[in-house]
């Protein structure tokens, strides 16, 4: 059986100009050449700091951008797969109900003016799923209890709701068309330790009881390694590494994924006692004006030799299930 | 910046070609005939005929439209019809000065008064002294200026006797130097009127300016420094609060136009705000189209030098 | 520690914010003490009130705050000098006048504010705003004053000096304009820095570095620092000691190994336990049912009882004191701490 999603080699670019007189366009290369494959009920997490593309290669998903080039193939459990980039109108409502995204922030993603019911119905409506009035309020009612909040709080506004529970409310909207995949946005950023974990905890029974699939896109390796059965790290546009979570946590190749790891505060003293400590030099560098070669070349640790500096790795297979896009492990 | 200049005055030529325009075809297409009304009721067809040709009105339009178009650029504003044969350029010239004295204190005054009100208010604030500001602004920005005017003239001129109604000052004499102070008493109401507005907009303005900065973490970490609110109020949070202000006052500049019609009307004094209401009236053309592109290049050049005031004020803005 | 002098004892520290809701209890008989030297973490969750204890110490509270009760005893000659103060003993904070205040406030004291985007004032280049408190409290020359300023941006591994002095703050990245705040906190080398989450804005990689030199420059300019964080990786990493807050009060206070090896506040416990850790993978997560309280109208008695799986009645009627438990360095906020202590011993020692 097919991937539920396969990504292959898209490309977001955004253009914008700078200059007065003598205006100069200038290209951001948000996702440059990323490939993936998402699998039925798994989770692939997306990790990286903040510019490394993580949140547009999301929006590309789920139609928000359209990417420059590469293809997005939706293969449904009924056997129809679906060119996303080029689907007709028909294939496209497809798409938008199987695929569904939760944003970051749980305050202004949900319209302050209308009551939950009408926030959560709203998909409803669109794909006309309810057949009147009342089979509407009783979908919303149930996808409330299945987020864990009270069906008869349907009927207020975001504003009387603790930001776990705005992100509770996220979670029952984008479930409202039964998708099969998810895309999380830091879904959890925006709320405390304790509530973090209640959250946590909500999306990992819905996967299971709905079958779905996640994306789960964070800069919290932590929240990340629990979330998901693979992790592709980005930096700067690309995928630098790739695989099983377990390998990339316990047994890192690429130099970035290593410094990312080591730089992670981890919440137990003697872990952190033992803990060797890479330090990246000097600063992320600008996305618009990325180094040639090698993106991370300027930073890293390990650099073979001038190769780095001028051509750019791919992300090769180097054992079952575990790619890394690395000079180090070029034979 | 001297690019960003040179690129602003370029486009500045733009809109003053197509303001020129759209104020030429909109002034003609205005009901009456100048000559006609240049000669009253009892003028004879052949007179107003001869009129027409002597302005050039019997041209078809695009021909005058034209002509006036190759006199302003040489620097020609026409004449007059209603003064004719008076150049327009003299008659303006005769009218700035008063327009300029009084609207000058009346931004001078606008200034001084509301940013230390601002300030205070905004560093005291919900205190009583906060409340009546927020008050007397909030009534300042709502009054009327006609109104204002008129209630000045019968309480401080007429009821009170302190001030002459109509500014008694010889033309010319509030610009020498002694003049320049002597006539602010004359003139003090017609200052009053056009001020009262900008100033309670300047307060406000720098009020809620301020009392966004205040709460800024940069303001905490003044204090945390050790400096004196002194130092934090006026040298780490004024300067940002200002930002915004600055525009306000260009602004006003303009709205000072607005202000003069009424406020000239209401006080009898010829300057340019008359000039240009009774041009309209009159349809005196050449003196609207004169002074609509006056106005125009008052606000290119105004804005322009908001524009510098800002970079210079707040480095994050760059004129390249 | 090797010495354990004390710098500072917090005792029943009480804010509050006078707001259109009502008045918000923000802090509740905050306790802490603090060592010389030491790296102290205020740890808990969002309205916990850790940065209102640091901003009531400096008495830097917005308008609508006040601080009605409370010490803050500091045991500094260096401020004693300054202040002229001569008689024997610590000198309570509160009791300074606004003038002394001035002279602690940057020289004694100094603060670390979280987001490095909005903590310079953006009109000044960085160089004015370092030599800006060089001059205040130093009282140095002009020259002299940027001579140290520049001293201190190489400090902040900043290069090269003289260029980053003339760069106004949004020609600096995140990561370098906290490391002018860091050079500006240090300046006057205070006896105490408060780092309000320092890092929280920045991303990992840079964070890491950041956090490294703040506690070498500390130990550098041998000062003491309060790290105020949400954040229990950042914790595990840089503290020596933790205070762990819950909605205004400090509810256990201890080392960190033995924090997180053995926390005996129920809230502790839960806060450790809801984290997700690399160095372990569970299926489901721990986590503290309920909602952070709303601080204008707070539970009774202690304030973590209705999300408690230990509170019995007299939790509702009156709030616990810290206490020492099981050793003198062990502090607790808990009527039922025994019976916690009692739990954890059956399933043998280890919890989190």
């Amino acid at each position: 059986m097919k991937p539920l999603l396969e990504v292959n080699n898209i490309k977001k670019y955004f253009s914008f100009q700078r200059g007065i007189l003598r205006k100069k366009t200038f290209y951001l290369k948000a996702v440059d050449d990323i490939s993936f494959n998402l699998e039925r009920k798994k989770t692939l997490g997306v990790v990286g700091e903040s510019g490394c593309g993580k949140t547009t290669l999301g929006k590309t998903l789920v139609n928000l951008h359209k990417p420059e080039s590469g293809s997005i193939n939706l293969n449904l459990d009924d056997g129809t797969s679906i060119d996303v980039i080029n689907a007709n109108d028909d294939e496209m409502k497809t798409v938008r109900r199987t695929i569904q995204m939760v944003f970051q922030d749980p305050h202004s993603s949900l319209n302050p003016r209308w009551p939950i019911k009408n926030i959560i119905g709203e998909p409803i409506d669109i794909l006309k799923m309810a057949s009147g009035r009342r089979e509407k309020e009783s979908m919303v009612m149930k996808l409330l209890n299945d987020v864990g909040l009270k069906p008869e709080h349907m009927n207020r506004y975001p504003h009387e709701f603790s930001g776990g529970q705005r992100q509770r409310i996220g979670m029952a909207r984008a479930l409202a068309p039964k998708p099969d995949i998810i895309v999380l946005d830091e879904p959890t950023s925006a709320v405390d330790v304790s509530v973090q974990a209640q959250v946590l905890n909500l999306l990992k029974e819905l996967q299971k009881s709905k079958s779905m699939s996640y994306l789960f896109i964070s800069h919290d390796l932590g929240v990340v390694h629990h979330m998901s059965n693979e992790i592709a790290v980005m930096y700067l546009g690309q995928v630098v590494e790739y695989g099983d979570t377990d390998k990339i946590i316990n047994d890192p190749l690429h130099p970035y994924t290593k410094a990312l790891l080591s730089a992670l505060p981890v919440p137990d003293p003697e872990f952190e006692a033992h803990k060797k400590r890479i330090i990246l030099k000097g600063q992320l560098p600008d996305a618009i004006n990325p180094p040639k070669g090698c993106r991370f070349h300027t930073r890293c640790a390990e650099l073979v030799g001038e190769k780095c500096k001028h051509d750019c790795p791919a992300l090769k297979e180097v054992s079952k299930g575990h790619k890394v896009a690395c000079w180090i492990y070029e034979e | 910046m001297r690019e960003y200049v040179v690129k602003k005055l370029a486009i500045a030529i733009i809109v003053l070609i197509g303001v020129y325009t759209v104020t030429f075809f909109l002034t003609f297409m205005l009901p009456g005939d100048p000559a006609r009304v240049s000669l009253g009721q009892h003028g004879s067809e052949e007179a107003v005929e001869l009129i027409r040709e002597q302005w050039g009105l019997d041209k078809p339009r695009y021909v005058q439209y034209y002509s006036y178009l190759t006199h302003f650029l040489k620097g020609d504003m026409g004449k007059s019809f209603r003064y004719y044969p008076r150049d327009v350029i003299e008659l303006i010239k005769y009218r700035f000065p008063v327009t300029a004295y009084y609207g000058i204190w009346a931004i001078f005054f606008a200034i001084i008064f509301s940013i230390p009100l601002g300030v205070i208010a905004a560093y005291k604030q919900n205190t009583i002294f906060d409340n009546a500001t927020v008050l007397f602004s909030q009534i300042g920005v709502s009054l009327p200026n006609f109104w204002l005017g008129m209630m000045l003239i019968a309480i401080v001129a007429v009821k009170l006797g302190w001030v002459n109604p109509v500014p008694d000052v010889e033309y010319g004499y509030y610009w020498t130097p002694v003049g320049f102070f002597t006539s602010l008493k004359a003139y003090i109401l017609p200052i009053i009127t056009i001020a009262t507005g900008m100033m309670a907009s300047n307060t406000r303005l720098t009020r809620s300016s301020m009392l966004e900065v205040i709460r800024e973490d940069y303001i905490t970490l003044a204090r945390a420094k050790g400096l004196p609110e002194r130092t934090v109020v006026l040298k780490h949070a004024l300067r940002n609060a200002l930002i915004p202000v600055v525009t306000n006052v260009g602004m006003q500049f303009l709205l000072l136009v607005g202000g003069a019609i009424l406020t000239e009307t209401v006080f009898g004094i010829n300057g340019l705000g008359r000039l240009y209401l009774d041009a309209i009236n009159y349809r005196d053309y050449p003196v609207v189209i004169a002074l609509t592109l006056i106005y125009t290049g008052g606000v290119v050049v105004i804005n322009l030098i908001v524009d510098l005031l800002y970079a210079r004020i707040d480095p994050r803005v760059s004129l390249s | 520690m090797a010495e354990k002098d004390v710098l500072m004892e917090v005792k029943n520290l009480v804010t509050r914010f006078y707001t259109e809701d009502g008045v918000v209890k923000a802090l509740e008989g905050v306790n802490f003490n603090l060592y010389k030297g030491e790296t102290l973490a205020l740890v808990g969750e969002t309205g916990c009130g850790k940065s209102v204890t640091a901003l009531s110490i400096l008495r830097l509270l917005a308008i609508s705050g006040k601080t009605l009760e409370g010490e803050a005893l500091f045991y500094d000659d260096e401020m004693k000098e300054k202040l002229g103060i001569t008689t024997d003993g610590p000198v309570d904070l509160f009791k300074l006048t606004k003038k002394q205040m001035l002279k602690v406030r940057g020289f004694t004291m100094s603060l670390i504010t979280q987001d490095p985007m909005t903590s310079l004032n953006p009109v000044y280049t960085v160089g004015e705003q370092i030599v800006e408190v060089i001059k205040l409290h130093k009282g140095l020359s002009d020259k002299e004053s940027k001579k140290q300023a520049l001293k201190l941006i190489e400090e902040v591994e900043l290069t090269p000096p003289e260029d980053i002095f003339i760069k106004y703050p949004h020609q600096l990245s995140g990561g370098q304009r906290q490391r002018i705040v860091i050079s500006i906190s240090l300046a006057a080398e205070p006896a105490l820095v408060f780092a309000d989450e320092p890092t929280t804005a920045l991303d990992v990689t840079i964070q890491a570095t950041v956090l490294g030199l703040l506690q070498q420059l500390k130990e550098e300019f041998n000062s003491s620092l309060i790290l105020i964080t949400h954040n229990l990786g950042i914790v595990a990493e840089t503290s020596d000691r933790i205070g762990v807050m819950y909605a205004g009060s400090v509810v256990e206070l201890v080392d960190k190994y033995t924090l997180f090896k053995r926390p005996l506040h129920p809230y502790s416990q839960g806060l450790i336990a809801s984290v997700p850790k690399i160095s372990e993978k569970k299926e489901t997560l721990n986590f503290i049912p309920g909602n952070v309280p709303n601080l204008i109208h707070p539970p009774s008695g202690c304030r973590f009882h209705p999300r408690c799986t230990y509170a019995t009645d007299i939790c509702k009627k009156k709030a616990p004191e810290l206490q020492s438990v099981e050793n003198d360095d062990h502090l607790v906020a808990c009527w039922n701490v025994k019976q916690v202590i009692k739990d954890l011993d059956k399933q043998g020692g280890a919890s989190g």
